[in-house]
């Protein structure tokens, strides 16, 4: 039986509802696939000069603040879970639980960029920036430590840029939650919250394997 | 004259509804996610113990295969990749795939390299 879908929820390229959530969802996978090239660009340049220097990785790894790293991390595996269950709710239609588990979800989010700008602020203050700053004194080969944090700056930096565009998205969508208490608006956002929620899922799976990378190496 | 192929079109629209009801029937469930948020915490204090405990490749090795397993865990289940249909699991794959090819064709370069270019001093 072909449903009849309510004129907000489906869109007339759409033969059905089952057939656009799939179109959003291979969409967005797509979409993911690009970024998955985008930050293995970096991994790849990682790959090569940790071979290259292991000493120099290991010394420069041991700069960086373990426990921001950690914490940075738990906040982030758990703003996942907090953003799957808002996916969750807002299929079963449940209004409050989708805004709470939103909300949650955007605080975190935000609790991880201000630790980061903090844990920023110490390094620059420490002298790990590659440059004429850069505090030579601490490593044995210097100039291949700042290879290191040229890797470190510029990959949690593109990961916090992207964080900040999650943000702008979990914003956007508590807005739009806040709005639409009904039951057939609230599911017109079912998508829209589901492709949110993969890219997400997304920055979390980048912060995996960065954190192991740069702050566990030895 | 229309009337047998409306009837085709209709049964195929049954059927991919039914196939889509069963897929959308194996939801993971809010205690699922928990599970696994818990999993993921866990292997996160594997990971800073391992750190502690090992050095040097095994550190490494280890570090790499704990972040696989939370990455899978995120990936199957936050990602509902498990309960998703092949296509899509198809498009989240190629990503990978594509990756794959980046990182081994630069370390068939680097790691060839003999003479002047040697790539890694003192291995070859």
């Amino acid at each position: 039986m072909t449903p009849r879908a309510p004129a907000k929820a489906l869109a007339s390229q759409f033969d059905d509802l089952d057939q656009q959530h799939h179109a959003a969802l291979l969409g967005m996978w797509a979409f993911l696939t690009t970024e998955v090239l985008f930050f293995g660009s970096l991994f790849a340049a990682y790959i090569v000069y940790r071979m290259q220097f292991p000493h120099a990785f290991a010394q420069g790894s041991h700069e960086l603040y373990q426990s921001i790293g950690f914490i940075n991390t738990a906040v982030l595996l758990t703003s996942s879970y907090c953003v799957a269950s808002a996916v969750h709710h807002v299929k079963q239609g449940n209004h409050k639980q989708t805004f709470r588990a939103l909300v949650f979800t955007l605080t975190l989010a935000c609790l991880f960029l201000i630790f980061k700008g903090i844990e920023y602020a110490m390094d620059i203050h420490e002298g790990i920036v590659p440059g004429p700053s850069f505090n030579q004194a601490l490593f044995d080969d210097p100039a291949h430590a700042q290879l290191f944090f040229v890797l470190y700056w510029f990959m949690t930096g593109l990961h916090a840029l992207h964080v900040s565009v999650g943000i702008g998205v979990l914003f956007t969508l508590v807005l739009r939650v806040k709005k639409n208490r009904d039951q057939s608006s609230l599911a017109s956002l079912k998508n829209f919250m589901e492709m949110a929620g993969l890219y997400w899922h997304f920055v979390d799976l980048v912060w995996i394997f960065l954190y192991p990378l740069l702050y566990l190496v030895s | 004259m229309t009337q047998p192929n409306d009837d085709a079109s209709e049964q195929n629209l049954a059927q991919a509804h039914e196939e889509h009801a069963k897929a959308a029937a194996q939801h993971p469930s809010l205690g699922t996610y928990r599970w696994v948020l818990g999993g993921l915490l866990v292997l996160l204090l594997l990971t800073a113990g391992a750190h502690h405990l090992l050095s040097g490749p095994a550190s490494l090795m280890a570090a790499m295969l704990i972040a696989a397993a939370k990455a899978v865990l995120v990936a199957c289940v936050f990602m509902h990749l498990r309960y998703d249909k092949g296509v899509i699991r198809l498009f989240a794959l190629a990503g990978f795939f594509w990756l794959a090819i980046l990182i081994a064709l630069t370390l068939m370069d680097v790691m060839t390299r003999i003479g002047p270019a040697v790539a890694f001093p003192g291995s070859m």
